[in-house]
């Protein structure tokens, strides 16, 4: 061939053909690049993770050091930019720390619902029949049963923890997810291709995982990003009722759950204030992101 | 690897599939036997829903839920593929008998790059060295012509045209060397200028790899492009065998006769229209008794009614299912000059219930055999 096609002759060929190139996963990602609230979202859910990393290692001070700066010290006191709670706690330090919190209950449980919503998902949609059966009996009775009840419980069985909240919010919530992939998984293995592969020797985890799986990535991404803010929102609220991390590790809702106090009797609503706008942005930014990337991998939106 | 002609690599004996619906059971392929020598290229054509298709499915064990082999045996190397374990059938599917489908469009992962969908073929069996496997597939991407192969490979499928997909799956359907290719309407995706080079390329590749060729096709013009031998089913049967000149120079049962009436033919005459074939095949929960065509055949006997023709031999290796054959029919029914093509039309017979009228036996809709299928 005289002629070959190179990055180059394609850009020259215009803009059909070179779009025409450009692979799925690229071709979403510029679109969600076009969405300035996803963008910004992405953006601010960065700043968070990074802000998340170095608590770990450096807070301006020690979070849980009593009377660091006076009692109820308001922002705007030199060298505590958002004040100080009842106990004299630094609470840029506390909402710095208080994010490892919120991060690890929303990925961790987003980890655990996938795994698991992906798994049962696969399985029932791919083998219909009695299993599917079992399995919507299953999934209807674990959307009878409220997070707050297994939270609880393990709250007796086990004390307080982290993971007894992950447990609590991701045996809640693997559901929609499964649900969803059965759905996708019964569509997927009517598709010629799969029948293809089939014929073509395929093992039947090769079918799942290598050719339905895939095809329903799109989906399940968007979903796991409905989980982590839904997660967060459910641990903040543990903590508020006080079944959440013991104190004094600090996360969000256990620092509004100490607002309260203080803002109700009219010393300093900034306590409550600090998380409750930290967590709304938060689930926001995750909301916005998960908005933008459904939009930016539904087929269906595609202009 | 090509065996000497004659020696069957794969024997269908007695073959009987029904689907189990809620309506009752549909005998899709009754009582179907034929063999396929290494190296051969047979056709099976026949109307949508006749059977072809089920065949297939039936001998790779692909058949969807209801469908169920009642009865007979498909030995491949003498092992028989219906009684043998299911891991086992796995790996002969792709690795010695592989399979491409009709939609090229649709028969590939969307989502997953061609050339690593080349390599999957070969991953899923031990034939092809671990080693060998990424330059077998550009050089297999080459073999069935794709241009540009080696970048191609990283291309998506929706980057590919009809018929370049065609090609990657005829590719992933050679790559682990099987000693049979089943083709289930390989080109009636295709535009015909492409239909013309993929069946040259199935020629090229049956001439110098040996492979055996199926061709289930509803196109008697690709039939005649591609095959040695041609199998006519109808309603689940098979109602005539025999070399492809046979079969178009002297078809003895009445439907591969119309079937054939309904091919354009470029040394026609200009005038000359093209004859459909009257109603539609039998309903195959309750098939009508006797031969399962006598309700659309122009040259029925009251026989037809009752009787059910065996396969009997007709000429050289040739054998159709009649009671009638095109040979009498020509000889005393004037079937070279019939325009009245309705059923019964040659022969007079109508139906043995009286009251029957003919519209019922389906003689006043027409079917084109040509119009494209949705299997």
């Amino acid at each position: 061939m005289a002629i070959t096609l190179t990055p180059e002759t394609l850009e020259y060929a215009g803009g059909t053909l070179a779009r025409e190139q450009v692979g799925l996963w690229r071709d979403g990602l510029r679109r969600l690049r076009r969405n300035r609230l996803a963008l910004a979202s992405a953006v601010y859910l960065g700043l968070l993770a990074c802000t998340c990393l170095v608590s770990i290692f450096w807070t301006p001070y020690n979070p849980n050091l009593v009377n660091s700066c006076p009692t109820y010290a308001f922002p705007g006191t030199p060298g505590h930019p958002l004040g100080c709670d009842d106990l004299g706690r630094d609470l840029l330090s506390r909402l710095m720390v208080g994010s490892q919190v919120s991060l690890a209950v929303g990925l961790i449980t987003a980890a655990i619902v996938m795994v698991l919503g992906v798994g049962i998902g696969l399985l029932i949609g791919y083998l219909r029949g009695v299993v599917d059966a079992i399995f919507a009996l299953i999934i209807n009775v674990f959307y009878g049963v409220p997070p707050l009840m297994i939270a609880i419980v393990l709250y007796v069985l086990l004390g307080p923890g982290l993971i007894n909240i992950i447990i609590a919010i991701a045996a809640t919530s693997w559901m929609d997810m499964a649900r969803l992939v059965r759905g996708q998984t019964l569509s997927i293995r009517e598709r010629e291709f799969i029948e293809a592969a089939r014929a073509g020797g395929a093992r039947t985890g090769k079918i799942l995982f290598g050719h339905i799986f895939p095809n329903a990535l799109g989906p399940i991404i968007v979903q796991t990003t409905y989980v982590v803010p839904a997660a967060i929102l459910t641990s903040a609220f543990f903590s508020f009722l006080g079944f959440g991390v013991p104190a004094p590790q600090a996360d969000w809702g256990g620092m509004a759950s100490e607002g309260f106090s203080p803002m109700i009797a009219g010393f300093d609503p900034y306590i409550l204030l600090w998380p409750a706008i930290a967590l709304s942005v938060t689930l926001l930014a995750f909301n916005f992101f998960g908005d933008g990337l459904r939009d930016a991998f539904d087929p269906r939106q595609r202009r | 690897m090509a065996g000497s002609m004659g020696d069957p690599v794969l024997e269908v004996r007695g073959l009987s599939t029904s689907f189990f619906t809620h309506d009752g059971e549909v005998k899709a392929v009754r009582d179907v036997s034929f063999d396929l020598a290494a190296g051969e290229t047979l056709g099976i054509v026949g109307e949508s829903g006749c059977g072809k298709s089920v065949t297939a499915l039936s001998i790779l064990g692909l058949l969807p839920r209801p469908g169920r082999v009642v009865a007979g045996e498909i030995l491949f190397k003498g092992r028989d593929l219906l009684s043998i374990g299911r891991e086992e059938l796995r790996q002969i599917r792709g690795r010695d008998i592989a399979m491409i489908f009709q939609d090229p469009l649709s028969s590939l992962n969307p989502v997953l790059r061609v050339g690593f969908q080349v390599e999957e073929a070969m991953r899923a069996h031990d034939k092809v060295a671990a080693g060998e496997v990424s330059p077998r597939s550009l050089d297999l991407l080459q073999r069935v012509h794709v241009p540009d192969a080696s970048r191609r490979m990283r291309n998506y499928p929706h980057q590919f045209s009809g018929g370049m997909r065609q090609r990657v799956m005829i590719a992933m359907g050679l790559s682990n060397r099987p000693e049979i290719l089943i083709a289930d309407e390989p080109t009636t995706a295709l535009d015909v200028t492409v239909q013309a080079q993929i069946l040259q390329l199935l020629r090229d590749l049956n001439r110098d790899l040996g492979t055996s060729i199926i061709l289930i096709t509803h196109n008697l013009g690709v039939v005649a492009g591609l095959c040695k031998r041609v199998i006519v089913m109808y309603a689940g049967e098979i109602v005539e065998e025999g070399s492809t000149e046979q079969i178009f120079d002297s078809p003895q049962h009445p439907y591969t006769w119309a079937l054939l009436r309904s091919l354009p033919r470029v040394d026609a005459d200009r005038h000359e229209r093209l004859r459909s074939i009257e109603g539609l095949p039998p309903d195959l929960i309750s098939p009508p008794m006797g031969c399962k065509f006598n309700p659309r055949c122009p040259f029925r006997l009251e026989r037809c009614f009752s009787e059910d023709p065996e396969l009997e031999p007709v000429g050289d290796g040739h054998t159709a299912a009649c009671w009638v054959t095109m040979k009498r029919a020509y000889a005393e029914m004037g079937a070279g000059s019939l325009v009245d093509t309705r059923p019964g039309a040659a022969s007079g017979v109508r139906p043995p219930m009286a009251d029957a009228p003919l519209a019922d036996t389906g003689g006043s809709q027409t079917v084109e055999p040509q119009a494209n299928e949705h299997d």
